[in-house]
Protein backbone atom coordinates (compact mmCIF):
# COMPACT_ATOMS: atom_id res chain seq x y z
CA UNK A 1 0.00 0.00 0.00
CA UNK A 2 1.00 3.56 -0.76
CA UNK A 3 1.39 6.68 1.40
CA UNK A 4 -1.71 8.82 1.55
CA UNK A 5 -1.02 11.88 -0.50
CA UNK A 6 -1.47 13.97 2.14
CA UNK A 7 1.28 12.64 4.39
CA UNK A 8 3.73 11.92 1.05
CA UNK A 9 6.25 15.25 1.57
CA UNK A 10 6.48 13.39 5.42
CA UNK A 11 7.35 10.44 4.23
CA UNK A 12 10.05 11.56 1.59
CA UNK A 13 11.61 13.93 3.82
CA UNK A 14 12.09 11.18 6.34
CA UNK A 15 13.08 8.35 4.61
CA UNK A 16 15.41 11.58 2.72
CA UNK A 17 17.00 12.73 5.87
CA UNK A 18 17.13 9.53 8.37
CA UNK A 19 18.65 6.22 8.06
CA UNK A 20 15.85 4.00 8.63
CA UNK A 21 13.16 1.65 6.73
CA UNK A 22 9.71 1.64 6.62
CA UNK A 23 7.45 -1.02 6.24
CA UNK A 24 3.89 -2.07 7.17
CA UNK A 25 2.23 0.51 5.75
CA UNK A 26 -1.54 0.14 6.25
CA UNK A 27 -4.85 2.08 7.02
CA UNK A 28 -6.77 2.44 10.22
CA UNK A 29 -9.79 4.15 8.20
CA UNK A 30 -12.47 2.59 6.57
CA UNK A 31 -11.88 1.15 2.90
CA UNK A 32 -14.12 3.21 1.18
CA UNK A 33 -12.50 6.58 2.75
CA UNK A 34 -8.85 5.27 2.23
CA UNK A 35 -6.69 7.16 0.09
CA UNK A 36 -3.71 5.12 0.82
CA UNK A 37 -1.71 4.36 4.19
CA UNK A 38 -2.01 6.56 6.81
CA UNK A 39 0.10 3.86 9.42
CA UNK A 40 3.34 2.49 9.04
CA UNK A 41 6.59 1.51 10.92
CA UNK A 42 9.51 3.42 10.80
CA UNK A 43 12.33 0.73 11.92
CA UNK A 44 15.97 2.68 13.26
CA UNK A 45 19.33 1.61 13.48
CA UNK A 46 20.54 2.52 16.89
CA UNK A 47 23.99 -0.04 17.47
CA UNK A 48 23.71 -3.28 17.07
CA UNK A 49 19.78 -3.05 17.56
CA UNK A 50 16.62 -1.76 15.74
CA UNK A 51 14.47 0.63 17.70
CA UNK A 52 10.80 0.10 15.89
CA UNK A 53 8.35 2.96 16.32
CA UNK A 54 4.96 2.44 15.21
CA UNK A 55 3.72 5.71 13.47
CA UNK A 56 -0.54 6.27 13.72
CA UNK A 57 -1.33 9.15 11.85
CA UNK A 58 -5.15 10.23 10.63
CA UNK A 59 -5.97 10.72 6.76
CA UNK A 60 -8.87 11.90 7.44
CA UNK A 61 -7.88 14.36 10.22
CA UNK A 62 -3.96 15.05 9.05
CA UNK A 63 -3.96 18.24 11.37
CA UNK A 64 -4.09 15.61 14.13
CA UNK A 65 -0.64 14.99 15.32
CA UNK A 66 0.82 11.38 14.65
CA UNK A 67 0.73 8.70 18.16
CA UNK A 68 3.81 6.82 18.42
CA UNK A 69 3.71 2.87 19.81
CA UNK A 70 7.36 1.45 20.73
CA UNK A 71 6.85 -1.68 21.13
CA UNK A 72 4.15 -1.54 24.20
CA UNK A 73 4.69 1.53 24.85
CA UNK A 74 2.26 4.75 23.61
CA UNK A 75 4.05 7.78 23.27
CA UNK A 76 1.94 10.62 24.04
CA UNK A 77 2.29 13.80 21.32
CA UNK A 78 2.02 15.95 24.49
CA UNK A 79 5.43 14.76 25.73
CA UNK A 80 7.33 15.40 22.60
CA UNK A 81 6.99 19.22 23.34
CA UNK A 82 9.68 20.83 21.26
CA UNK A 83 8.06 20.37 18.21
CA UNK A 84 4.82 21.26 17.06
CA UNK A 85 3.20 19.24 14.02
CA UNK A 86 2.18 20.64 11.10
CA UNK A 87 0.64 18.56 8.08
CA UNK A 88 1.84 21.23 5.80
CA UNK A 89 5.58 21.07 6.72
CA UNK A 90 7.16 18.07 5.42
CA UNK A 91 9.66 18.73 8.07
CA UNK A 92 6.92 17.61 10.84
CA UNK A 93 7.87 13.91 10.86
CA UNK A 94 11.08 14.02 10.77
CA UNK A 95 11.22 16.16 13.60
CA UNK A 96 9.02 14.19 15.76
CA UNK A 97 10.92 11.07 14.81
CA UNK A 98 14.29 12.63 16.05
CA UNK A 99 13.04 13.44 19.52
CA UNK A 100 11.63 10.21 20.01
CA UNK A 101 15.14 8.32 19.14
CA UNK A 102 16.83 11.39 21.20
CA UNK A 103 14.71 10.52 24.68
CA UNK A 104 14.86 6.53 23.58
CA UNK A 105 19.29 7.13 23.42
CA UNK A 106 19.04 8.96 26.91
CA UNK A 107 17.21 6.50 28.54
CA UNK A 108 19.09 3.41 27.57
CA UNK A 109 22.20 5.59 28.26
CA UNK A 110 20.74 6.43 31.90
CA UNK A 111 20.27 2.83 32.59
CA UNK A 112 23.69 2.14 31.73
CA UNK A 113 25.09 4.23 33.34
CA UNK A 114 22.64 4.06 36.56
CA UNK A 115 25.09 4.71 39.95
CA UNK A 116 24.24 0.50 40.89
CA UNK A 117 26.51 -2.46 40.65
CA UNK A 118 23.93 -4.70 40.24
CA UNK A 119 22.27 -2.69 37.24
CA UNK A 120 25.16 -1.85 35.61
CA UNK A 121 26.15 -5.74 35.71
CA UNK A 122 23.09 -6.80 34.60
CA UNK A 123 22.69 -4.34 32.39
CA UNK A 124 26.16 -5.14 30.55
CA UNK A 125 25.81 -9.00 29.74
CA UNK A 126 22.45 -8.37 28.26
CA UNK A 127 23.00 -5.01 26.07
CA UNK A 128 24.28 -7.22 23.60
CA UNK A 129 21.43 -9.56 22.82
CA UNK A 130 19.37 -8.74 19.66
CA UNK A 131 15.90 -6.93 20.63
CA UNK A 132 16.79 -6.29 24.38
CA UNK A 133 15.03 -2.93 25.90
CA UNK A 134 15.60 -0.91 28.91
CA UNK A 135 13.46 1.48 30.67
CA UNK A 136 13.21 3.34 33.62
CA UNK A 137 10.60 4.68 35.78
CA UNK A 138 11.67 7.37 38.28
CA UNK A 139 8.45 8.17 40.17
CA UNK A 140 7.70 7.48 42.74
CA UNK A 141 10.33 4.88 43.37
CA UNK A 142 13.03 3.96 40.61
CA UNK A 143 12.26 1.22 38.40
CA UNK A 144 14.30 -0.27 35.67
CA UNK A 145 13.24 -2.87 33.56
CA UNK A 146 15.20 -4.95 30.86
CA UNK A 147 13.02 -7.17 28.57
CA UNK A 148 14.86 -9.75 26.47
CA UNK A 149 13.58 -12.19 23.74
CA UNK A 150 13.10 -15.56 25.10
CA UNK A 151 14.27 -18.61 22.69
CA UNK A 152 12.33 -21.47 22.38
CA UNK A 153 13.97 -24.16 20.65
CA UNK A 154 13.08 -26.39 19.19
CA UNK A 155 11.22 -23.32 17.60
CA UNK A 156 9.44 -25.47 15.03
CA UNK A 157 7.19 -25.88 18.36
CA UNK A 158 6.52 -22.47 18.84
CA UNK A 159 5.36 -22.37 15.40
CA UNK A 160 3.35 -24.86 15.55
CA UNK A 161 1.71 -22.99 18.45
CA UNK A 162 1.50 -19.91 17.50
CA UNK A 163 2.46 -19.56 13.82
CA UNK A 164 4.78 -17.85 11.51
CA UNK A 165 4.18 -13.84 12.45
CA UNK A 166 3.47 -14.19 16.54
CA UNK A 167 6.40 -12.59 18.41
CA UNK A 168 8.62 -14.52 20.49
CA UNK A 169 7.74 -13.99 24.53
CA UNK A 170 10.05 -11.75 26.17
CA UNK A 171 11.11 -12.05 29.71
CA UNK A 172 10.82 -8.92 31.79
CA UNK A 173 12.61 -8.21 34.90
CA UNK A 174 11.80 -5.24 37.02
CA UNK A 175 14.84 -4.05 39.39
CA UNK A 176 13.84 -1.86 42.43
CA UNK A 177 17.53 0.07 42.71
CA UNK A 178 16.90 1.86 45.63
CA UNK A 179 14.85 -1.20 47.95
CA UNK A 180 17.71 -3.48 48.85
CA UNK A 181 15.00 -5.86 50.06
CA UNK A 182 13.25 -6.07 47.32
CA UNK A 183 14.32 -8.48 45.24
CA UNK A 184 13.55 -8.27 40.99
CA UNK A 185 10.17 -9.62 39.98
CA UNK A 186 10.03 -11.56 36.50
CA UNK A 187 7.48 -11.86 34.10
CA UNK A 188 7.12 -13.10 31.12
CA UNK A 189 4.74 -11.26 28.40
CA UNK A 190 3.25 -12.73 25.52
CA UNK A 191 1.75 -11.30 21.99
CA UNK A 192 -1.88 -10.14 22.54
CA UNK A 193 -3.01 -12.83 19.77
CA UNK A 194 -1.99 -16.04 22.10
CA UNK A 195 -1.67 -14.17 25.26
CA UNK A 196 -4.94 -15.84 26.61
CA UNK A 197 -2.91 -19.14 25.98
CA UNK A 198 0.03 -18.23 28.98
CA UNK A 199 -2.39 -16.42 31.56
CA UNK A 200 -1.19 -17.70 34.72
CA UNK A 201 2.41 -18.28 32.91
CA UNK A 202 3.92 -16.19 34.64
CA UNK A 203 2.76 -17.45 38.60
CA UNK A 204 4.85 -20.26 37.74
CA UNK A 205 8.01 -19.09 37.05
CA UNK A 206 11.11 -19.78 38.91
CA UNK A 207 12.14 -18.15 42.26
CA UNK A 208 14.05 -15.26 42.03
CA UNK A 209 17.08 -15.22 44.78
CA UNK A 210 19.32 -12.66 45.86
CA UNK A 211 22.51 -13.47 43.86
CA UNK A 212 20.19 -14.49 40.44
CA UNK A 213 21.00 -12.54 37.17
CA UNK A 214 18.96 -12.31 34.12
CA UNK A 215 21.21 -14.28 32.07
CA UNK A 216 21.45 -17.40 34.36
CA UNK A 217 17.27 -16.75 34.58
CA UNK A 218 16.75 -16.74 30.99
CA UNK A 219 17.37 -20.07 30.25
CA UNK A 220 15.70 -21.63 33.08
CA UNK A 221 12.26 -19.99 31.82
CA UNK A 222 12.90 -20.79 28.52
CA UNK A 223 12.44 -24.10 29.61
CA UNK A 224 9.74 -24.05 31.27
CA UNK A 225 8.22 -22.27 28.35
CA UNK A 226 9.42 -25.29 26.28
CA UNK A 227 7.74 -27.48 28.77
CA UNK A 228 4.54 -25.42 29.38
CA UNK A 229 4.04 -25.82 25.07
CA UNK A 230 4.79 -29.32 25.11
CA UNK A 231 2.04 -29.99 27.41
CA UNK A 232 -0.30 -27.98 25.69
CA UNK A 233 0.41 -29.50 22.57
CA UNK A 234 0.09 -33.02 23.76
CA UNK A 235 -3.86 -31.80 25.39
CA UNK A 236 -4.47 -30.28 21.73
CA UNK A 237 -3.48 -33.36 20.14
CA UNK A 238 -5.39 -35.79 22.31
CA UNK A 239 -8.25 -33.56 21.98
CA UNK A 240 -8.04 -33.61 17.88
CA UNK A 241 -7.85 -37.36 18.21
CA UNK A 242 -10.86 -37.89 20.17
CA UNK A 243 -13.08 -35.65 17.92
CA UNK A 244 -11.90 -38.37 15.30
CA UNK A 245 -11.85 -41.49 17.05
CA UNK A 246 -15.62 -40.10 17.98
CA UNK A 247 -16.44 -38.53 14.86
CA UNK A 248 -19.39 -36.16 16.17
CA UNK A 249 -21.47 -34.90 18.67
CA UNK A 250 -19.03 -32.62 19.56
CA UNK A 251 -20.32 -30.03 22.08
CA UNK A 252 -17.34 -27.10 22.78
CA UNK A 253 -13.93 -27.93 23.67
CA UNK A 254 -11.10 -25.30 24.82
CA UNK A 255 -9.48 -23.83 21.47
CA UNK A 256 -7.03 -21.90 23.35
CA UNK A 257 -5.23 -24.31 26.12
CA UNK A 258 -6.79 -27.27 25.36
CA UNK A 259 -7.87 -28.10 28.58
CA UNK A 260 -11.45 -29.97 28.11
CA UNK A 261 -13.77 -31.42 25.27
CA UNK A 262 -17.21 -32.71 25.75
CA UNK A 263 -19.49 -34.56 23.56
CA UNK A 264 -23.25 -35.14 23.18
CA UNK A 265 -22.88 -39.32 23.38
CA UNK A 266 -26.16 -41.90 23.68
CA UNK A 267 -26.49 -45.82 24.05
CA UNK A 268 -30.22 -45.35 22.90
CA UNK A 269 -31.88 -42.42 21.28
CA UNK A 270 -33.34 -40.62 24.17
CA UNK A 271 -30.59 -41.77 26.54
CA UNK A 272 -28.08 -38.87 26.11
CA UNK A 273 -25.62 -38.15 27.71
CA UNK A 274 -23.34 -34.94 28.18
CA UNK A 275 -19.41 -36.14 28.83
CA UNK A 276 -17.12 -33.67 29.79
CA UNK A 277 -13.67 -34.27 30.03
CA UNK A 278 -11.02 -32.09 31.75
CA UNK A 279 -6.94 -31.94 31.70
CA UNK A 280 -5.78 -30.61 34.44
CA UNK A 281 -2.51 -29.13 35.45
CA UNK A 282 -0.71 -32.61 36.16
CA UNK A 283 -1.84 -34.26 32.40
CA UNK A 284 -0.51 -36.46 31.80
CA UNK A 285 1.17 -37.78 34.96
CA UNK A 286 -2.67 -37.84 36.18
CA UNK A 287 -5.81 -39.22 33.70
CA UNK A 288 -7.63 -36.18 32.67
CA UNK A 289 -11.24 -36.13 34.70
CA UNK A 290 -14.28 -37.21 32.96
CA UNK A 291 -17.99 -36.35 34.12
CA UNK A 292 -21.77 -37.28 32.46
CA UNK A 293 -24.30 -35.47 33.00
CA UNK A 294 -27.66 -37.20 32.64
CA UNK A 295 -30.02 -34.78 30.03
CA UNK A 296 -33.03 -37.01 30.18
CA UNK A 297 -32.86 -37.69 34.35
CA UNK A 298 -33.02 -34.63 36.88
CA UNK A 299 -32.85 -34.96 40.38
CA UNK A 300 -36.65 -34.96 42.42
CA UNK A 301 -35.74 -31.18 43.08
CA UNK A 302 -35.21 -30.79 38.96
CA UNK A 303 -31.12 -30.30 39.54
CA UNK A 304 -29.19 -31.96 37.25
CA UNK A 305 -27.43 -35.57 37.55
CA UNK A 306 -23.65 -35.42 37.12
CA UNK A 307 -21.05 -37.84 38.20
CA UNK A 308 -17.11 -37.75 37.68
CA UNK A 309 -16.13 -41.33 36.78
CA UNK A 310 -13.61 -43.03 39.17
CA UNK A 311 -11.17 -45.77 38.85
CA UNK A 312 -10.29 -44.85 35.22
CA UNK A 313 -7.73 -47.09 33.66
CA UNK A 314 -4.69 -45.06 32.54
CA UNK A 315 -1.12 -44.61 32.09
CA UNK A 316 0.40 -41.55 30.98
CA UNK A 317 2.89 -43.31 28.07
CA UNK A 318 -0.42 -43.85 25.86
CA UNK A 319 -0.52 -41.88 22.66
CA UNK A 320 -3.15 -39.79 21.78
CA UNK A 321 -4.66 -42.19 19.93
CA UNK A 322 -4.64 -45.06 22.92
CA UNK A 323 -5.45 -42.38 24.61
CA UNK A 324 -9.06 -41.63 22.54
CA UNK A 325 -9.34 -45.58 21.57
CA UNK A 326 -9.45 -46.49 25.46
CA UNK A 327 -11.90 -43.58 26.33
CA UNK A 328 -14.83 -44.77 24.07
CA UNK A 329 -14.33 -48.35 25.48
CA UNK A 330 -14.84 -46.75 28.97
CA UNK A 331 -17.89 -44.73 27.75
CA UNK A 332 -19.32 -47.50 26.32
CA UNK A 333 -19.53 -49.44 29.53
CA UNK A 334 -19.72 -46.44 31.95
CA UNK A 335 -22.36 -44.54 30.14
CA UNK A 336 -25.04 -47.54 29.96
CA UNK A 337 -24.24 -48.70 33.77
CA UNK A 338 -24.96 -44.67 34.19
CA UNK A 339 -27.82 -44.86 32.77
CA UNK A 340 -29.20 -47.73 34.27
CA UNK A 341 -28.43 -45.98 37.72
CA UNK A 342 -30.35 -42.74 36.70
CA UNK A 343 -33.62 -44.82 35.44
CA UNK A 344 -33.20 -46.71 39.12
CA UNK A 345 -33.01 -43.93 40.98
CA UNK A 346 -33.86 -40.61 39.57
CA UNK A 347 -36.81 -38.70 37.58
CA UNK B 1 -39.54 -26.86 28.70
CA UNK B 2 -37.93 -25.06 31.92
CA UNK B 3 -36.39 -28.65 33.10
CA UNK B 4 -34.52 -28.37 30.22
CA UNK B 5 -33.27 -24.81 30.19
CA UNK B 6 -32.22 -25.53 33.76
CA UNK B 7 -30.26 -28.38 31.99
CA UNK B 8 -29.15 -26.31 29.35
CA UNK B 9 -27.58 -23.60 31.70
CA UNK B 10 -26.35 -25.84 34.01
CA UNK B 11 -24.40 -28.35 31.44
CA UNK B 12 -23.01 -25.14 29.89
CA UNK B 13 -21.83 -23.76 32.80
CA UNK B 14 -19.75 -26.50 33.61
CA UNK B 15 -18.28 -26.84 30.55
CA UNK B 16 -16.89 -23.51 30.84
CA UNK B 17 -17.34 -20.96 33.86
CA UNK B 18 -16.95 -17.93 31.55
CA UNK B 19 -20.22 -18.51 29.82
CA UNK B 20 -22.88 -16.09 30.94
CA UNK B 21 -26.42 -16.25 30.14
CA UNK B 22 -29.36 -13.89 30.13
CA UNK B 23 -32.86 -14.14 29.69
CA UNK B 24 -34.93 -11.52 27.36
CA UNK B 25 -38.88 -11.96 27.02
CA UNK B 26 -41.13 -10.62 24.45
CA UNK B 27 -44.24 -9.46 25.05
CA UNK B 28 -45.47 -6.70 23.26
CA UNK B 29 -42.16 -5.60 23.24
CA UNK B 30 -38.80 -6.69 23.85
CA UNK B 31 -38.04 -6.83 27.83
CA UNK B 32 -34.66 -7.77 29.52
CA UNK B 33 -35.89 -10.50 33.23
CA UNK B 34 -32.49 -11.18 33.47
CA UNK B 35 -28.98 -9.40 32.61
CA UNK B 36 -25.95 -11.36 31.61
CA UNK B 37 -24.95 -13.44 34.81
CA UNK B 38 -22.62 -16.53 35.63
CA UNK B 39 -24.95 -17.24 38.58
CA UNK B 40 -26.71 -20.77 37.75
CA UNK B 41 -28.66 -20.33 41.05
CA UNK B 42 -29.96 -16.65 39.49
CA UNK B 43 -30.74 -18.46 36.35
CA UNK B 44 -32.58 -21.14 37.79
CA UNK B 45 -34.46 -18.96 40.04
CA UNK B 46 -35.85 -16.45 37.52
CA UNK B 47 -36.76 -19.59 35.10
CA UNK B 48 -38.64 -21.18 37.98
CA UNK B 49 -40.97 -18.36 38.48
CA UNK B 50 -41.35 -17.87 34.68
CA UNK B 51 -44.90 -18.38 33.24
CA UNK B 52 -47.11 -16.60 30.79
CA UNK B 53 -49.49 -14.19 31.73
CA UNK B 54 -51.16 -13.06 28.45
CA UNK B 55 -52.24 -14.00 25.17
CA UNK B 56 -50.69 -12.20 22.11
CA UNK B 57 -52.13 -12.86 19.11
CA UNK B 58 -49.39 -11.04 16.59
CA UNK B 59 -45.37 -10.82 17.18
CA UNK B 60 -43.37 -8.49 15.81
CA UNK B 61 -39.47 -8.50 16.04
CA UNK B 62 -38.38 -5.38 15.70
CA UNK B 63 -37.95 -4.55 19.16
CA UNK B 64 -36.22 -7.76 19.99
CA UNK B 65 -33.85 -7.16 17.09
CA UNK B 66 -33.23 -3.35 18.19
CA UNK B 67 -33.25 -4.60 21.94
CA UNK B 68 -30.21 -7.35 21.51
CA UNK B 69 -28.33 -4.95 19.00
CA UNK B 70 -28.12 -2.53 21.74
CA UNK B 71 -28.09 -4.71 24.58
CA UNK B 72 -25.28 -6.77 23.04
CA UNK B 73 -23.26 -3.33 21.60
CA UNK B 74 -23.84 -2.65 25.67
CA UNK B 75 -22.04 -5.47 26.71
CA UNK B 76 -19.32 -5.78 24.63
CA UNK B 77 -17.73 -2.33 25.09
CA UNK B 78 -18.09 -3.33 29.15
CA UNK B 79 -16.25 -6.47 28.47
CA UNK B 80 -13.21 -6.42 25.85
CA UNK B 81 -12.92 -10.82 26.41
CA UNK B 82 -14.17 -11.30 23.27
CA UNK B 83 -17.42 -12.77 24.24
CA UNK B 84 -19.64 -14.26 21.12
CA UNK B 85 -23.18 -13.68 21.50
CA UNK B 86 -25.85 -16.53 20.73
CA UNK B 87 -29.59 -16.11 20.79
CA UNK B 88 -32.01 -19.28 21.68
CA UNK B 89 -35.26 -17.65 20.56
CA UNK B 90 -38.02 -19.99 22.03
CA UNK B 91 -41.06 -19.27 20.62
CA UNK B 92 -44.59 -20.95 21.35
CA UNK B 93 -47.20 -18.57 20.08
CA UNK B 94 -48.22 -21.61 18.24
CA UNK B 95 -50.44 -19.78 15.18
CA UNK B 96 -48.91 -16.38 15.18
CA UNK B 97 -46.89 -15.76 12.09
CA UNK B 98 -44.25 -13.48 13.34
CA UNK B 99 -43.43 -10.91 10.94
CA UNK B 100 -40.02 -8.24 11.06
CA UNK B 101 -38.77 -5.41 9.07
CA UNK B 102 -35.95 -7.18 7.09
CA UNK B 103 -34.49 -3.79 6.04
CA UNK B 104 -34.13 -2.78 9.36
CA UNK B 105 -31.00 -1.41 10.41
CA UNK B 106 -30.53 -3.09 13.68
CA UNK B 107 -31.95 -6.51 12.41
CA UNK B 108 -28.74 -6.16 9.46
CA UNK B 109 -26.29 -5.18 11.81
CA UNK B 110 -27.25 -8.48 14.29
CA UNK B 111 -26.96 -10.77 11.15
CA UNK B 112 -24.40 -9.29 9.72
CA UNK B 113 -22.32 -9.29 13.34
CA UNK B 114 -20.00 -12.51 12.73
CA UNK B 115 -19.92 -12.69 16.71
CA UNK B 116 -23.86 -13.65 17.14
CA UNK B 117 -25.65 -16.53 16.14
CA UNK B 118 -29.85 -16.64 16.09
CA UNK B 119 -30.98 -20.43 16.66
CA UNK B 120 -35.09 -20.95 16.85
CA UNK B 121 -36.76 -23.16 18.96
CA UNK B 122 -40.23 -23.47 17.68
CA UNK B 123 -43.42 -25.18 20.31
CA UNK B 124 -46.75 -25.84 18.77
CA UNK B 125 -49.41 -27.38 18.39
CA UNK B 126 -50.40 -29.75 15.57
CA UNK B 127 -50.90 -28.73 12.48
CA UNK B 128 -55.21 -28.04 11.87
CA UNK B 129 -57.72 -25.59 10.08
CA UNK B 130 -56.69 -22.90 12.43
CA UNK B 131 -53.22 -23.69 13.25
CA UNK B 132 -50.69 -23.50 10.25
CA UNK B 133 -47.43 -24.55 12.38
CA UNK B 134 -45.56 -24.88 8.37
CA UNK B 135 -46.34 -20.93 7.80
CA UNK B 136 -44.57 -20.12 10.94
CA UNK B 137 -41.68 -22.00 10.83
CA UNK B 138 -40.92 -20.45 7.49
CA UNK B 139 -41.23 -17.50 8.82
CA UNK B 140 -38.87 -18.15 11.81
CA UNK B 141 -36.22 -19.88 9.52
CA UNK B 142 -36.31 -16.67 7.52
CA UNK B 143 -34.48 -14.87 10.04
CA UNK B 144 -32.92 -17.66 11.99
CA UNK B 145 -29.34 -17.18 11.26
CA UNK B 146 -27.89 -20.30 13.26
CA UNK B 147 -30.47 -23.59 13.68
CA UNK B 148 -34.24 -23.42 13.25
CA UNK B 149 -35.59 -26.65 15.07
CA UNK B 150 -39.71 -27.34 16.01
CA UNK B 151 -41.62 -29.39 17.96
CA UNK B 152 -45.08 -30.10 18.76
CA UNK B 153 -45.87 -32.86 21.70
CA UNK B 154 -43.08 -35.03 21.17
CA UNK B 155 -40.81 -34.88 24.70
CA UNK B 156 -38.15 -37.07 22.74
CA UNK B 157 -37.99 -34.70 20.34
CA UNK B 158 -37.66 -32.27 22.54
CA UNK B 159 -35.46 -33.89 24.11
CA UNK B 160 -33.02 -34.67 20.89
CA UNK B 161 -33.84 -30.63 20.07
CA UNK B 162 -32.14 -29.25 23.36
CA UNK B 163 -28.76 -31.83 23.01
CA UNK B 164 -28.94 -30.29 19.30
CA UNK B 165 -28.52 -26.72 20.74
CA UNK B 166 -26.28 -27.68 23.09
CA UNK B 167 -22.60 -27.14 21.00
CA UNK B 168 -20.83 -24.40 20.63
CA UNK B 169 -22.04 -22.19 17.50
CA UNK B 170 -18.34 -22.29 16.64
CA UNK B 171 -17.38 -25.62 16.77
CA UNK B 172 -20.92 -27.54 15.29
CA UNK B 173 -21.54 -28.01 11.98
CA UNK B 174 -23.01 -25.42 9.40
CA UNK B 175 -26.02 -27.37 8.70
CA UNK B 176 -27.81 -29.05 11.77
CA UNK B 177 -28.29 -32.08 9.93
CA UNK B 178 -24.60 -32.49 9.67
CA UNK B 179 -24.34 -32.82 13.84
CA UNK B 180 -25.62 -35.86 15.63
CA UNK B 181 -24.92 -37.18 18.96
CA UNK B 182 -22.19 -40.08 19.20
CA UNK B 183 -23.81 -43.75 19.56
CA UNK B 184 -22.11 -45.77 21.82
CA UNK B 185 -21.81 -49.41 21.14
Amino acid sequence: MDIAPVFKAQLETLTGNLKCQVCQLNSGCKPSLSKGADRFVVLVPCGSLQLRIMVLLDQQNPHHPPDFILDDTTLDYSSLSSVTWDVNDSMSLLRLIREILNKLQGTRDSILNYPNDVIQFECSIVRHIEGVQFSIVTSPNVEILISVPLEVTPSQLWLDLCGVDTEKPRLEVTYYPESISKTPSPTVSFSPSIAACFDSFSNKLPPWNSNTSIIEYMPRVSKLLLDTIENLLHRKAVILQIHATLENGTVEYDTTKWRYTSYMVQTTPLNLNLVTIKFGRDFPTSPPAIFLQSLPYTTKSGGPISVQLENIPWSPRWSPQEIASRLRLLLIERVELFNKTCAGQYH
Amino acid sequence: MKHFLIQFVAAKQRLNPRHEFSIVLLGVDAVLYQEFTSDMSKICEKLEVLHPTVHILDCNFDSLFSFLCQYIEESSSRDSSGYAYRGVLIYSRSNVVPTFTDELPTYLHLINNPHFVLDTLYLHSKASVSCDPQAVFDKLSDLTTGYCLECSSSYSNLLLHMATLMPHPQTRPKEQSDWRPVMLQ
